[in-house]
């Protein structure tokens, strides 16, 4: 297991890093997305070669939610509607792929024992409410505050724009 | 097993592009891809802090990173919003 999780980490390592110098070195701006999406799965790569399971997970969807973002508001002078749209798109795809994952962890509880041998993390949908609900409730409580405000102050924005 | 100093160098690529990218002034616009980068090193250097250094739990690093994560994705979407309405006629 431990050479398994040396080359995913080295793989990460090398994807993140690259695509790290792409964004920064690179002069075209169409390699930046790519180079985003790189330093995102890369860096989910290698968190997962450090038994950081559902650090990799978050980091994965928090990058890449955080590179469609920023490459959305960079390129937004030479947009068109097609590019709006499939920004869009890609929104929604990423929104039914958490759905998705948030099924299979409450569905296929019986998993457990394959992810839980490493005693870093489990997919027991019972530990994990536990762990948002129990241990960490000041948290989960805090960032959904946050979310609120940030949803609160986006609609407030458009709505005084429009 | 990866190293911690495996750790401090991916994180040091990462956060030092993403440092190049932020005082770089080829364009106004690309500041923001900085965001994801320190993101990413930060996420990085304490989950590996975690890991491998005594004081601080495997799960408590794993914690710190994806706490991070989610700070940096609030962070690019009020950055992006700002630059957003800054560009407004």
């Amino acid at each position: 297991l431990d050479l398994v999780l040396t080359i995913v980490f080295s793989i990460g390592a090398v994807l993140a890093g690259g695509g790290a110098l792409a964004v920064a070195l690179v002069p075209v701006p169409a390699w930046r997305p790519l180079g985003l999406l790189a330093v995102a799965a890369g860096s989910a790569l290698a968190l997962l070669g450090l038994s950081a399971w559902v650090a990799a997970a978050v980091a994965l969807a928090c990058l890449l939610a955080s590179g469609l973002l920023a490459a959305g508001a960079t390129e937004r002078a030479g947009q068109t509607e097609t590019g709006r749209l499939t920004q869009t798109q890609v929104g929604a795809l990423a929104g039914a792929l958490l759905v998705i994952v948030l099924l299979v962890i409450a569905v296929a509880g019986g998993l457990t024992g394959a992810f839980a041998s490493g005693g870093s993390a489990s997919l027991d949908p019972t530990a994990l409410g536990r762990a948002l609900f129990d241990r960490d409730a000041l948290a989960v409580v805090a960032v959904g505050a946050a979310i609120l405000v940030g949803l609160a102050g986006g609609a407030v924005v458009r709505r005084r724009r429009s | 097993m990866p190293s911690f100093a495996a750790c401090l160098v991916v994180a040091a690529v990462l956060l030092g592009s993403g440092s190049l990218v932020a005082a770089w002034p080829r364009e106004r616009g690309p500041g923001l891809l900085a965001l994801p980068l320190l993101t990413a090193g930060a996420a990085v250097v304490l989950a590996g802090a975690g890991r491998f250094t005594s004081g601080v739990g495997a799960e408590a690093g794993q914690e710190l990173a994806a706490l991070a994560c989610l700070t940096g994705l609030a962070t690019t979407a009020v950055a992006a919003a700002w630059a957003r309405a800054g560009s407004q006629p």
